[in-house]
């Protein structure tokens, strides 16, 4: 039996994957244990899900909230700078996030409770990786809380 | 276990027995509880003293809990509590610092009437908050009030 935020990571995964269909691009999504890019693999688009915290607070005197936060990485390199790339791109991280606002991780049983991009910073995409590497990275952390 | 008591380590009880042999029944989906006693005090003061002296005139029991009602779960205890919240049913609660048939618990027994309300925060889980005011009953002419119990 798998933890749960194995079975929500693994969820995530595979919903975002069968949803792209209909998005700004179509990708696969891998569930990983540990984010990691090949340099040859981010000429494509790469799409990443991998747990980031766990924490729990007692909810009642017999329940607990969990609170998982996964995280969905999304990386392409460009050949050169392709505003009509990048906005897409940046489209497709804005269709991510819509789309747990109305749905539920139901397999996890898990209800979304905040979405954040950048961690800390808030940033929607990494700066630094623009100028360094022509590489569009984004991270948005999914917040999903369970009463168990 | 001897010391200070995490609240989610405290018991709540309801009696579906009887007064004079109760049966315990365990409420586990407590939130927040709290009581109080307020009490109202008479001046008695007196030409004798320049102190204003006071004496207990009545004493107040209001029990306060919130509970963690789980959408699409079965759950007979919260029917049946919810149940007291509208109507006049009279039921006894204890309100144990730990689990009520371990030496050394501490319980307020009491009976009370019940009225409650309900919370949809967007940011948290709904809670339904009953609030359990001390009433009036007799057993076989005796007139019930509360006591503290030490098992």
């Amino acid at each position: 039996m798998a933890a749960v935020i194995q079975t929500l990571r693994d969820e995530v995964a595979s919903t975002l994957t069968t949803q792209s269909a209909g998005w700004a691009y179509t990708f696969s999504a891998v569930a990983k244990f540990q984010p990691k890019f090949d340099f040859e693999d981010v000429d494509s688009l790469q799409v990443q899900v991998v747990p980031l915290t766990w924490s729990k607070a007692p909810s009642s005197r017999d329940l607990w909230e969990h609170e998982y936060v996964i995280g969905v990485g999304i990386h392409r390199r460009l050949a050169a700078l392709d505003t009509t790339i990048f906005n897409n791109l940046l489209q497709l991280c804005e269709q991510i996030s819509d789309y747990y606002e109305d749905n539920r991780a139901t397999t996890s049983d898990c209800v979304l409770m905040g979405i954040e991009f950048g961690g800390a910073t808030g940033a929607p995409y990494n700066h630094e990786t623009i100028e360094t590497q022509n590489t569009f990275t984004s991270v948005i952390q999914l917040t999903f809380r369970k009463y168990r | 276990m001897a010391g200070p008591v995490p609240g989610r380590e405290c018991k709540l009880y309801y009696n579906t027995g009887t007064f004079g042999s109760p049966s315990w029944t365990l409420i586990p989906q407590v939130v927040d509880l709290d009581y109080d006693m307020p009490a109202t005090w008479a001046a008695v003061p007196a030409r004798i003293s320049l102190w204003n002296f006071e004496v207990k005139a009545l004493q107040g029991l209001v029990v306060n809990f919130g509970y963690r009602r789980r959408s699409g779960v079965s759950d007979a205890v919260f029917t049946a509590i919810d149940g007291y919240a509208i109507d006049t049913t009279k039921k006894e609660l204890a309100v144990a610092d730990g689990a009520i048939a371990s030496t050394g618990t501490r319980y307020l027994r009491g009976t009370y009437q019940f009225e409650k309300g309900r919370s949809e925060p967007i940011g948290d889980a709904a809670i339904d908050n009953f609030s359990a005011h001390l009433t009036y009953e007799e057993d076989s002419g005796t007139l019930r009030e509360p006591t503290v119990v030490v098992v």
